[in-house]
C-alpha cells in the first residue's frame, strides 16, 4: 500500500463531460465549484486536501468529479 | 408588487391541462409569486431558470419541516404523526450535515456505473412487458407497461424480493399527495398510510433476516451499525419505493404524450437524425414529471427579488416553469429532440437533486425506445384535452393513457410513423 491519497496536501479536481448540472457539488463545496453555462467546473483546478470537495465528488450523481493526489497521481475520489 | 395581489391557484382541472401559459404569464411579471395550494396554503413560487437555480441553491433554505411556520402546518398536506416522524425524515427533508452522510449510499447504488450494469435487465423487462401485448389493438399505457416497468426496475435495483414486490401495491405511492387536515378523504388517506408503513416494517424484518448486497441491504446494515436511526431507515425505504417509481411512470407517459403530439419530432427519433440521450432530456425540459419541488423554508424573514418572505413560510420553485424560461432555452415552448445543450431543471438542482436521475434517465431512454419500436403506428386517440391528468400538485402525469397502435390502425395524421422500425440499440 503507497500512502493514503486522501491525506496528500494538494489535490487536482477535474469536473468531466458526464456532469449535468445537478449543483450538488455547488452547494456542498462553493468554494471549489461553479455553473458555467449550466455545467460546473472547478473554480481552481488545485487545491488542499478539503473534506468538502471529497463530499462533492462522492455525492455527484453522474461521479463527474475527479479528485487525484498531485504528488503521487492516486486517485482519492 | 406581487404580494398584494390575489395569490395564483395552482390546481384545478383547467390549470394541470396546461400550466404552460399560467407560468408563462408569471414569469413574465417577475420571479416570485404568491401562490395558493388545494390544501389551502399560501406559499411562495419561484419562477424563472436563474431564480430557480439560485434558489434551489440557496443555503438559507431549509428542508426540514420543523422550520415550517404555525400557518404553514396548520393548512398543510402534511402527513399526522406519527407517521410523519417514522416516514418523512428521509433526504427531501433532510438539511446537511445529515443529508450529506444520509445520501452516500443511494448515491453509491444508484451510481451511473451501477446503473450501466443494469441496462441490459432494464431492456428485458421491457421487452418481456410488451411480449404479453397482443400485436395489434389498443393499450392503456400506464398499468401495462409504464408503472409495471417502473416498479419493476426499481425492486431490482434496491433488492426488493419477489414475495414483497408482489404484495405491493400501487396505491400507496399516493400517500405522497396527501390530503390536508381539513379534507373530507382525509381518513382514507390515513388508512392507506398505516398500510404502507406496515410493508415497509415487513421489508426491513425481511432484509434484517436475509442480508443482500444490495441497496436496501445496505440501508438495513446502516441501520445495525447505527450509522440511521429507525425513523430514518424506515423514511428511505418509504423514499425509495414512493420516488422511486411513480414520477417514472408519469415521466414514460408525458415523453409518449409530447412525441405522438410531434410527429415530426417522433419521426426524427426513428430515423436516428435524434440521438436518443438527447431526445429523452428534451422530453425531460419540454414537460417532465416533476412540475414543482418539494417545500422549502427560510429560517428568517428573507427579500428574495424585492419580496420579503416570511420565515417558516413554504417556498416552491416551479422547475416546469424554468424548463420553458425563454431568458435560457432559445423557443422553450418547441420541442426540439436534438436541442444540446439542455442544462433542464427536471431533476431539481443542488443538494436535492434526484439521486435517481440517471437510472430515472435510463429507463425513460430504455422505455421510449421500445414502445416506438415495438409498437408500430403508436397513436394517441384522445385530443389533449381529454386526457386524464394527474390533479396532484406537484406532478404532471396521466391516470390512464389509451393509445392505439398497430399495422392495421395507422395513425390519424402521422404518416411518418408508418411502417418504420428503429433498431434496437
Amino acid at each position: 500500500m503507497t500512502s493514503n491519497p486522501a491525506t496528500s496536501t494538494v489535490w487536482r479536481l477535474e469536473v468531466s463531460s458526464r456532469c449535468v448540472g445537478s449543483g450538488i457539488c455547488l452547494a456542498t463545496a462553493p468554494r471549489h465549484f461553479h455553473l458555467v453555462d449550466g455545467y460546473s467546473q472547478p473554480r481552481t483546478r488545485e487545491v488542499g486536501a478539503d473534506d468538502d470537495a471529497l463530499a462533492a465528488a462522492e455525492l455527484c450523481p453522474m461521479n463527474a468529479i475527479a479528485i487525484t493526489a498531485l504528488d503521487s497521481g492516486d486517485e482519492v475520489a | 408588487m406581487t404580494t398584494l395581489d390575489e395569490p395564483v391557484a395552482l390546481y384545478g382541472p383547467d390549470f394541470k391541462r396546461d400550466p404552460y401559459a399560467v407560468y408563462a404569464r408569471l414569469r413574465e411579471q417577475g420571479p416570485v409569486h404568491r401562490v395558493q395550494f388545494p390544501s389551502g396554503v399560501l406559499g411562495w413560487l419561484i419562477t424563472g431558470y436563474d431564480a430557480a437555480v439560485e434558489t434551489l441553491s440557496d443555503g438559507r433554505l431549509g428542508k426540514d419541516h420543523r422550520l415550517g411556520n404555525d400557518d404553514w402546518r396548520a393548512l398543510a398536506a402534511i402527513m399526522p404523526e406519527p407517521q410523519h416522524s417514522r416516514l418523512q425524515v428521509h433526504l427531501l427533508h433532510q438539511d446537511p450535515p445529515r443529508h450529506t452522510g444520509m445520501r452516500k449510499p443511494v448515491t453509491e447504488a444508484l451510481s451511473p456505473r451501477r446503473v450501466r450494469q443494469h441496462r441490459d435487465r432494464i431492456q428485458q423487462i421491457a421487452e418481456d412487458l410488451l411480449d404479453e401485448l397482443p400485436e395489434t389493438g389498443a393499450v392503456e399505457l400506464v398499468s401495462s407497461f409504464a408503472a409495471r416497468f417502473s416498479f419493476a426496475v426499481l425492486s431490482e435495483m434496491i433488492g426488493l424480493p419477489v414475495h414483497l414486490q408482489r404484495r405491493f401495491r400501487r396505491e400507496w405511492c399516493k400517500v405522497v399527495q396527501p390530503v390536508g387536515p381539513r379534507s373530507p378523504h382525509r381518513a382514507a388517506y390515513v388508512a392507506l398510510l398505516h398500510e404502507l408503513q406496515d410493508y415497509i416494517a415487513d421489508v426491513v424484518d425481511d432484509k434484517r433476516e436475509h442480508t443482500s448486497p444490495d441497496l436496501l441491504g445496505e440501508l438495513v446494515a446502516a441501520n445495525t451499525r447505527g450509522e440511521l436511526n429507525e425513523a430514518e431507515l424506515s423514511s428511505m425505504v418509504f423514499q425509495l419505493l414512493v420516488a422511486g417509481q411513480e414520477p417514472v411512470t408519469n415521466m414514460i407517459c408525458m415523453a409518449v404524450i409530447s412525441l405522438l403530439r410531434h410527429p415530426q419530432q417522433l419521426a426524427r427519433l426513428r430515423s436516428g437524425e435524434a440521438d436518443l440521450a438527447t431526445a429523452v432530456e428534451e422530453l425531460f425540459r419540454y414537460d417532465g414529471s416533476f412540475e414543482l419541488t418539494t417545500w422549502r423554508f427560510f429560517r428568517e424573514p428573507t427579500e428574495v427579488h424585492g419580496v420579503t418572505i416570511p420565515a417558516g413560510d413554504s417556498v416552491i420553485v416551479a422547475l416546469s416553469a424554468a424548463n420553458r424560461d425563454p431568458a435560457r432555452f432559445a423557443d422553450p415552448d418547441t420541442l426540439d429532440l436534438t436541442r444540446s445543450p439542455n442544462p433542464h431543471l427536471g431533476f431539481g438542482h443542488g443538494i436535492h437533486f434526484c439521486p435517481g436521475a440517471t437510472l430515472g434517465r435510463t429507463e425513460v431512454q430504455v422505455a421510449v425506445e421500445t414502445l416506438i419500436r415495438r409498437l408500430p403506428n403508436l397513436a394517441l386517440p384522445a385530443e389533449p384535452d381529454e386526457l386524464a391528468w394527474v390533479q396532484a400538485v406537484l406532478t404532471r402525469g396521466v391516470e390512464r393513457l389509451a393509445l392505439t397502435y398497430g399495422p392495421e390502425s395507422p395513425a390519424d395524421g402521422c404518416p411518418v410513423a408508418a411502417h418504420r422500425s428503429a433498431s434496437p440499440t
